[in-house]
């Protein structure tokens, strides 16, 4: 209680001698007396002061002691403030009195007497500071009461010992669709799965101060929620709150198949990558020694019965050893090929003009037959220096020989620039394409010329390409029959210039 | 069995591998002892005298090893390594003619001391070349330290 507070007392009389005598009666410390000497001035003071208590005189001039009362009562901010009607005549006034039964209300008679006049005054303040301070009290309650129900947790109080549901907040709805009233005198394991059940008798018989868990609880659809409860048990009694997590829990769910499916794919690919290892393994090993031997055993025919031959015996020996040589190449080239799809790209600054001179230095003169080379401004890319060697080293070759059966061959390397990458190019004057089977080129065995007119396996360009692709760049070519062709090959500029 | 004084010993599972191989070093005039084991198994009873080598006498060291390295049973890879982890003898040139050219394969043979690696070629001219080339080589020219 507000001790420390002084209590408002007015006192109401047209007669200045009885103010002084209650003054003298009531008067102590923490009591401040205010006086009022008609009904008006009574009515104004209650308007602007805190009144606590007010003696009332009944007997005054122009407005007397019942209509000032009558006038607080019908009001909500003085309804409350205890009159103690103070009167000379006894018989009369309790009959008058009648009307304000409810409420604090009481009377004394003139003259007064000093201990019964003490006693009531204090009583009816005691009860009335009483009363404002538990309308204090509430409204902080109600506060908390609105904080309760506001929240999206679920806030309520469990007995600790049957785990039925004492109060719950409005939260329950919307989480579980139960009302409060459904809810409420109803055993939270009702709601739970046998092991959570389980779980949380067990937690219930250890009885410790504050724990949290979580645990699968049924809605009244019967779907099934995710709650985190945090509990603070004291005095036989739960007191609880408790998280919707069925989201969380549904995202880690996700997330943890997600990982798995991935840990899944990951091992795919390594068992894909090892199966494709022990298959160019044998391909290398396994193929290459019946090839020998089909070469080796007509070359101890050509040897050992030259006697036997005649001029087409010869040739078709020499086929037979030619294809199988082709077939070497082919799989030697296929095994290059298949490397390459797992070869991890090395990232460098590379000059391609310099690299392209380099080629250029390991094709000899016969490689490079009559053709003339114009190499234009090369800028320098981001990439496999051994790779890049590759496809320059592919795209010469293949215009060198492509150019091979022109009057003057010729040949011209360059590059231009476009938003975020270079563009190179390999362009020549020699036996082109037709652009209808420009999807081809770049197939790993597509050819479009055939072995008598052209040598090749049909693999340079599509190492071309998965060496361009594994570096964020693209291929392309343009051409057309006996007009010449241009290969083209971009590559993303390097991000520090 | 003639399986004492033996210069040369190959080990091909493939017998067409084999005898072009031998015709490759007869043909160039390379007429020394030669066996051909057909596996890995057969290889190591032969160079530490076992199974039916017993008899062999374990101080005659080959002049060289040839070894595929694909083969049933024990691989090249083991009779190699048993061969160079063998104080007896880790000393025989030990020359790998193999089809594969893989760059693991390379590695890993020279990790276990392998003296040379061949890779065999598809086309037979080469074939007989290198083969002859290399016989030349490790029994003609290089020096042996027994």
């Amino acid at each position: 209680m507000h001790s420390n507070e002084s209590t408002n007392i007015l006192i109401v009389d047209d007669k200045a001698n009885n103010i002084f005598a209650l003054e003298q009666i009531l008067s102590q410390p923490g009591r401040n007396i205010i006086r009022a000497t008609n009904g008006k001035e009574a009515l104004k003071t209650v308007l602007n002061t805190d009144i606590d208590l007010i003696i009332l005189d009944v007997m005054m001039p122009e407005m007397d002691g019942f209509e000032v009362a009558q006038i607080l009562k019908s009001h909500k901010r003085t309804r409350e403030i205890p009159i103690i009607f103070a009167s000379a005549e006894k018989k009369e006034q309790r009959f008058m009195i009648k009307g304000f039964e409810e409420g604090a209300v009481d009377y004394l008679y003139k003259p007064l007497d000093a201990a019964i006049t003490e006693a009531k005054v204090s009583v009816l303040l005691q009860l009335h500071l009483q009363k404002k301070e538990l309308i204090r009290k509430n409204l902080i309650l109600e506060k908390y009461a609105l904080l309760i129900n506001n929240s999206a947790d679920l806030i309520c109080i469990i007995n600790a010992r049957t785990l039925d549901f004492e109060e719950v907040n409005n939260a329950v709805f919307p989480m579980l669709g139960y009302t409060v009233d459904e809810i409420r005198n109803t055993s939270l394991l009702s709601y739970l799965e046998q092991d959570d059940s389980h779980a949380v008798q067990r937690l219930s018989s250890v009885n410790k101060e504050k724990f949290s868990f979580e645990i699968r609880i049924y809605s009244k659809d019967r779907a099934v929620k995710w709650l985190n409860w945090n509990i603070v048990n004291k005095d036989g009694c739960w007191f609880a709150n408790a998280r919707d997590i069925t989201q969380q829990k549904r995202s880690d769910w996700e997330i943890k198949q997600l990982n798995a499916d991935l840990e899944g794919n990951i091992a795919l690919l390594e068992a894909t990558n090892k199966e494709l290892e022990s298959f160019s393994y044998s391909v290398s090993h396994d193929l290459r020694a019946p090839l020998r031997s089909i070469n080796g055993y007509s070359r101890i025919i050509l040897e050992d019965h030259q006697t036997h031959l005649n001029e087409e015996l010869h040739r078709l020996l020499g086929k037979i050893q030619g294809n199988a040589s082709r077939m070497g190449v082919l799989i030697d080239n296929l095994l290059e090929f298949s490397r390459l799809g797992r070869r991890k790209v090395d990232k460098y600054p590379v000059n391609l003009a310099e690299l392209t001179q380099r080629v250029l230095n390991d094709l000899d003169e016969v490689d490079r037959g009559k053709a003339r080379i114009h190499i234009g401004s090369l800028p320098t890319a981001e990439g496999d220096p051994a790779l890049l060697y590759q496809v320059i080293m592919n795209l010469v070759s293949n215009a060198i020989k492509y150019s091979g059966k022109k009057e003057t061959p010729e040949i011209e390397i360059g590059a231009t620039e476009e938003e975020g990458k270079y563009i190179y190019f390999v362009k020549d004057n020699g036996a082109g394409f037709n652009m209808d089977y420009a999807h081809k080129l770049f197939g790993v065995f597509q050819r479009l010329h055939d072995n008598e007119e052209f040598e090749g396996t049909g693999v340079g360009l599509a190492i071309v390409q998965r060496i361009i692709v594994k570096h964020g760049g693209r291929v392309w070519a343009e051409g057309r029959p006996n007009e010449g062709a241009t290969f083209y090959f971009s590559l993303p500029r390097p991000v520090t210039e | 069995m003639e399986s004492d004084n033996i210069d040369i010993v190959l080990v091909e599972d493939n017998p067409d591998d084999a005898s072009l191989a031998i015709r490759a070093l007869r043909k160039n005039g390379i007429n020394n002892s030669l066996i051909h084991l057909k596996d890995g198994e057969e290889a190591i009873d032969f160079i530490f005298c076992k199974g039916n080598y017993s008899h062999r006498s374990a101080s005659q060291l080959p002049k060289l090893i040839l070894l595929d390295l694909k083969m049933p049973k024990v691989d090249g890879f083991e009779v190699l390594k048993q061969v160079k982890s063998d104080a007896r003898t880790c000393r025989i040139p030990v020359v790998l003619l193999t089809s594969s050219n893989q760059d693991r394969d390379i590695l890993k043979s020279y990790q276990l001391g392998v003296n040379s690696y061949i890779v065999k070629p598809v086309e037979f001219e080469l074939f007989v070349k290198t083969v002859a080339g290399m016989g030349l080589y490790w029994l003609l020219m290089n020096q042996l330290p027994y």
